[in-house]
């Protein structure tokens, strides 16, 4: 029961950074029509950069709100730079862009700090709960807490303020939205921001758990991809629901299925996507018309 | 330029041959795999260039036929070329099964379900690792030289390879420009447009990705059997990215494309160990952004002169002839 228990709790807070950084991709899928294989890798850029900030003296919460601002910047550059001369080209062209942007970001981080993993301390102190025989620690509370905070915040921010209702339009329909004055192509590169510093905060909160590595992150790119496909594209909500999900039965199934060990962490997401497409495409909480393929 | 092509391609087929007992076995080491890997890279564009299709899941592709030939010579001692042949056939098997959900799900969907494929191969081969030797690997059996011919282990795997690829060349050839080649064409094009001349696109994606598996598959073995021992992280994901992006520097269409792209793969991580681990990757993205991004400055360049309005508008479902023709028309006036 304390295992059970246990496993639930930390793959509930696994769950939900992998929900993050799965609403991060949906809120560029939703805006450019594209999967971006490279979020994965700008989160990790982010937590090293948060890293690096910490070890130059700067308190841990300055140096993740420090981190979160050049992430957004970051995002919103590669949008402009990168994304939008090939807007119009075929979902091929821009998928081997992002690609790409995996390779490079991973190539461009290992060379500036290095390919050994890097230890870092949690973000929430030491703390350790005994509930029964189960062990609860403070990390995993911070950062299931973390991830509901993000959440709220942008739901709120797409919902209650009329940046978000803007977003939602260009999203939607970018020439309608163009036509009634939104400035669309801003709203893009908003949106690039925003799905960066999301990673960001995913690849932070995640940092003390897996260790920092250039690695991190795109390690969890199945598991990701597996929340955003299970959450449905359109729905934040549903993507952070997915994350949990997709969390809690990788733990569950590493503790009770005999057939998955560390060995084969990504045999139950892969599963769960292959299931959902052939089964449900539009996802547990998407829309039937909302996927565009 | 037919008659040319008909002298041309005896020609370097036979340049191929002699340059067996002129280069070093080193050289020829790394020639067998631009062979095998332009193998695989070939199947690729079968489907990235003509049907318009991505896969991310050609490594674990290539792993079940380099797998399957190195467990059938030394488990089941079965001699080479069939252990080839069979673990071929067994990763067109693979492939098709794999291609069935195409029948449902396309585009990006599709794409997730070989990237799942890509990064669960590895951990299969780890957590198998009774049948399949594990993280350690597999070493494969020596390759036998038949006929007591006078040539080194190396030197008959290149000429075995050079082969293959001539007789891949040709037939890719043959295949994308026939009827079915076409049909993919179009499916590429508009599934609508596929629809309407009785190209079914779920069935050719299928098709097309059982053909595409099984050159995987004949690629994989031949560049197992050069490699030697057989290990997970040799079929990990990243061999993946490597063989798009051979497909797409070579320019997705053409054999000669990928042969250049495959060479690119094999020869670029010599040239960049200063930059570290992952120097190869990077110049790899530099390179597919050079490649991408090339056309597009020309036309921002000729847009300064006025001849293109790249203002059109932001909207992507309007299909090329109508932009062309808002912009043509923008011009008589």
């Amino acid at each position: 029961m304390g295992l059970l228990l246990q496993q639930l709790v930390s793959g509930i807070a696994s769950g939900m950074m992998i929900g993050l950084l799965g609403m991060a991709l949906s809120t560029v899928y939703q805006g450019t029509g594209v999967l971006n294989f490279g979020q994965g890798a700008l989160a990790t850029a982010s937590a090293y950069i948060a890293w690096h900030l910490q070890q130059t003296g700067w308190p841990f919460w300055w140096s993740f709100v420090g981190s979160l601002v050049v992430s957004f910047a970051l995002g919103w550059l590669i949008e402009r730079v990168l994304i939008r001369p090939v807007a119009d080209a075929p979902e091929l062209t821009i998928l081997v862009v992002t690609a790409a942007l995996l390779l490079g970001v991973t190539a461009v981080v290992g060379m500036i700090w290095g390919y050994d993993a890097q230890a870092v301390s949690s973000s929430f102190g030491d703390h350790v709960w005994h509930l029964g025989d189960a062990v609860v620690t403070a990390q995993q509370v911070g950062t299931a807490a973390a991830g509901l905070v993000a959440l709220v915040i942008l739901h709120l921010v797409l919902h209650r303020t009329s940046l978000g209702l803007k977003m939602r339009a260009s999203a939607m329909n970018r020439k309608s939205a163009a036509y009634l004055g939104v400035n669309t192509s801003r709203m893009l590169g908003i949106g690039w921001g925003l799905a960066a510093a999301m990673g960001a905060a995913a690849g932070i909160f995640s940092a003390p758990v897996s260790q920092l590595n250039p690695d991190m992150m795109t390690n969890a790119l199945l598991m990701t991809f597996a929340a955003l496909v299970l959450g449905g594209v359109g729905s934040l909500g549903g993507v952070m629901i997915g994350g949990v999900i997709v969390g809690v039965s990788t733990n569950l199934g590493f503790t009770y299925l005999p057939f998955i060990s560390g060995d084969t962490a990504d045999v139950v997401p892969f599963v769960v996507i292959l299931a959902i497409l052939l089964l449900r495409p539009q996802g547990l909480f998407g829309r039937e018309s909302g996927a565009r393929s | 330029m037919r008659t040319s092509r008909r002298f041309a391609t005896p020609v370097m087929v036979l340049l191929c041959v002699v340059l067996t007992w002129i280069l070093s076995d080193y050289q020829l080491y790394n020639l067998t795999q631009v062979g095998a890997l332009a193998i695989v890279v070939l199947g690729l564009n079968l489907l990235m260039g003509h049907l318009g299709s991505i896969s991310a899941g050609h490594s674990a592709l290539m792993g079940v036929g380099g797998y399957g030939t190195v467990l059938l010579t030394t488990r089941a001692d079965v001699p080479g070329p069939f252990a080839i042949v069979l673990a071929t056939l067994a990763t067109c098997v693979a492939g098709l099964i794999v291609g069935l959900p195409a029948l449902r799900i396309r585009g990006l969907s599709f794409a997730l379900v070989t990237l799942g494929l890509a990064i669960v191969f590895p951990e299969l081969v780890i957590h198998f690792s009774g049948l399949t030797g594990g993280a350690n690997g597999l070493a494969s059996a020596p390759v036998a030289v038949p006929f007591g011919l006078a040539l080194t282990q190396v030197q008959w795997m290149y000429l075995v390879v050079a082969v293959s690829l001539a007789v891949v060349v040709f037939g890719f050839l043959l295949v994308a420009s026939s009827a079915y080649g076409r049909g993919l064409d179009a499916v590429r094009v508009s599934e609508d447009l596929a629809n309407s001349c009785g190209v079914s696109p779920g069935r050719a994606g299928v098709l097309t990705f059982g053909v595409s598996a099984a050159l995987a598959g004949f690629g994989g073995g031949l560049y197992q059997l050069s490699l030697g021992t057989a290990t997970p992280d040799t079929y990990s994901f990243s061999l993946s990215l490597s063989l798009v992006f051979a497909s797409v520097i070579g320019g997705m269409r053409g054999a000669i494309g990928a042969i250049v792209g495959a060479a690119f793969i094999i020869y670029a991580p010599n040239y960049t160990a200063s930059l570290g681990n992952h120097g190869p990757q990077l110049i790899y993205a530099l390179l597919i952004l050079a490649v991408v991004y090339g056309r597009r400055v020309i036309e921002l360049l000729r847009a300064r002169r006025g001849t293109v309005d790249l203002r059109v508008d932001t909207d992507v479902t309007p299909a090329e002839p109508a932009r062309q023709a808002t912009a043509s028309a923008a011009q008589r006036s």
